[in-house]
């Protein structure tokens, strides 16, 4: 499995698990640029599966206003690191 | 033996692509004669005759075809075209089709795009109105008889038995854009057709699921509308989320689905009659909740519930049923008011040819799953090796 550079590993890790679940696809076919839609065929039922995966794994909700956000693999753990663990953090 | 050249359009879609198999068995046991124009477009992958040819070459063509490639080859002969733009499809028309012999034209293309978005609201327009109106004036100059695929839905919200007459319903209230369009087509190919002198037929199939007569059994190349509502469980069963899920479908609610092979084959047996309109309907709609627990039970999906209205304490899981495919689907899964007529279907189709959705729902889930209800893997399976 490839890593994003800047992201958190673990997040990072978690996040591809849950994309390759949902979608049915090998973890090494999924890289932190791939985006959901164009490279790894997402339909938009797919996107709301992937949102409830997330929100489940990490047991936080994503308001329905950011759901458009979470276009990429990269793009998603940034969110994840910015609005889950950095909130979580005393 | 009927002698007409017949145009089809949608043939690479789910209903037009087996009346093109049905036609082709008919030219195959010689109660048909005369050639079968597909007017489609090309992808950006592939050209129009491409596309035919991925239709008719293909692991899921019926078995009843084998043998059938050298008269396709001789007998189909597509036309590229979009039906979006009049003036090249009056032209790529005139240039294919000869105008001295009688042309059937089945009209089966259009969107099934039920959400009510204004992006929806243009499309089903685009598609099914305008391009509907700018199939027939293009064939203008043609000895035509006009057949016209709408749906049973067209007649919008009934109460109790619907016959196959919508033209003169009292009343039309939609659940959605695609249902008033499909409408509006109807009117506007009547209106035509009788200011024209031209003959012509309203042929409207139910929701429709893949193929239970034909063998290889259950195919189908598309996971939308019915497919579309179980892909969701499907969804929910692959990412292991297992909270409840309480689903509002009324106890008395039914779901009419008709198999697509039954569809087609009624299609090409009006062609030979007489009917004006017709509902192509199951006559026995199955009870949505005892379909749905026998759909699930083959997704193995385990943790849905009935109630007989929407919970006000929605979990996250539910939050998101009700916001998407339960949003779109509930006034088709909870659709207790309609009854469709199907009594002139029986008097030209025999009950027996009838298939009974419980005995195969099973069957058309677990052909879904094996896909993983994705269109492009049933692409791939289908182009994997050589068809016939």
């Amino acid at each position: 499995m490839s890593e994003s550079s800047t992201a958190n590993p673990e997040v990072y890790r978690q996040v591809v698990t849950v994309i390759a679940k949902v979608l049915g696809i090998a973890q090494d076919m999924i890289k932190p640029e791939s985006n959901f839609v164009n490279d790894l065929g997402a339909d938009s039922l797919d996107r709301v599966t992937l949102v409830m995966a997330l929100e489940d794994a990490f047991k936080r909700q994503i308001p329905e206003e950011d759901l458009d956000k979470l276009t990429t693999v990269n793009s998603t753990v940034a969110y994840i690191e910015k609005n889950f663990l950095a909130k979580s953090q005393p | 033996m009927t002698e007409a050249n017949i145009l089809i359009t949608g043939s690479t879609g789910l209903v037009g692509m087996h009346v093109l198999y049905e036609l082709l068995g008919d030219l195959n046991k010689g109660s048909l004669a005369g050639r079968v124009f597909p007017v489609l477009r090309g992808s950006s992958s592939f050209t129009a005759s491409q596309r035919i040819d991925r239709v008719l070459h293909n692991k899921f063509v019926p078995h009843f075809l084998t043998g059938c490639a050298p008269l396709a080859r001789q007998s189909i002969h597509p036309i590229s075209a979009d039906l979006c733009d009049l003036a090249g499809l009056k032209e790529a028309i005139q240039t294919s089709v000869p105008t001295r012999k009688p042309l059937t034209v089945i009209h089966s293309a259009g969107s099934v795009n039920l959400e009510t978005t204004q992006e929806a609201r243009d499309d089903v327009y685009a598609h099914n109105y305008e391009g509907t109106l700018n199939l027939l004036r293009a064939l203008d100059g043609y000895a035509i008889r006009f057949i016209y695929i709408g749906t049973v839905f067209s007649s919008g919200i009934q109460q109790g038995r619907i016959g196959d007459d919508y033209l003169s319903l009292p009343s039309h209230t939609y659940r959605n854009p695609y249902e008033e369009s499909k409408a509006k087509v109807e009117f506007e190919v009547a209106r035509y057709c009788e200011e024209k002198g031209i003959s012509f037929q309203i042929l409207r199939p139910s929701i429709i699921c893949g193929r239970v007569m034909d063998q290889p059994l259950y195919y189908t190349p598309k996971f939308d509308v019915f497919y579309g509502w179980l892909k969701f469980f499907w969804q929910l069963k692959k990412a292991e989320l297992h909270s409840p899920l309480r689903l509002c479908i009324h106890e008395t609610a039914t779901m009419n689905v008709v198999p697509v092979d039954f569809v087609a084959k009624a299609i090409v047996k009006s062609v030979h009659s007489h009917v004006g309109q017709l509902n192509i309907a199951n006559p026995e709609a199955a009870n949505t909740v005892e379909i749905t627990k026998a759909a699930l039970e083959h997704i193995g999906y385990e943790n849905a519930s009935f109630v007989n209205t929407i919970p006000t304490d929605l979990n996250r899981i539910e939050q998101f049923y009700y916001k998407t495919v339960g949003a779109l689907f509930d006034s088709y899964i909870n659709n207790d008011a309609s009854i469709y007529d199907c009594s002139k279907l029986l008097s030209f189709i025999s009950p027996t040819m009838m298939p009974s959705m419980r005995e195969h729902i099973g069957g058309i889930v677990d052909f879904a799953k094996q896909f993983n209800f994705d269109e492009r893997k049933i692409d791939e399976a289908a182009h994997s090796g050589n068809g016939w």
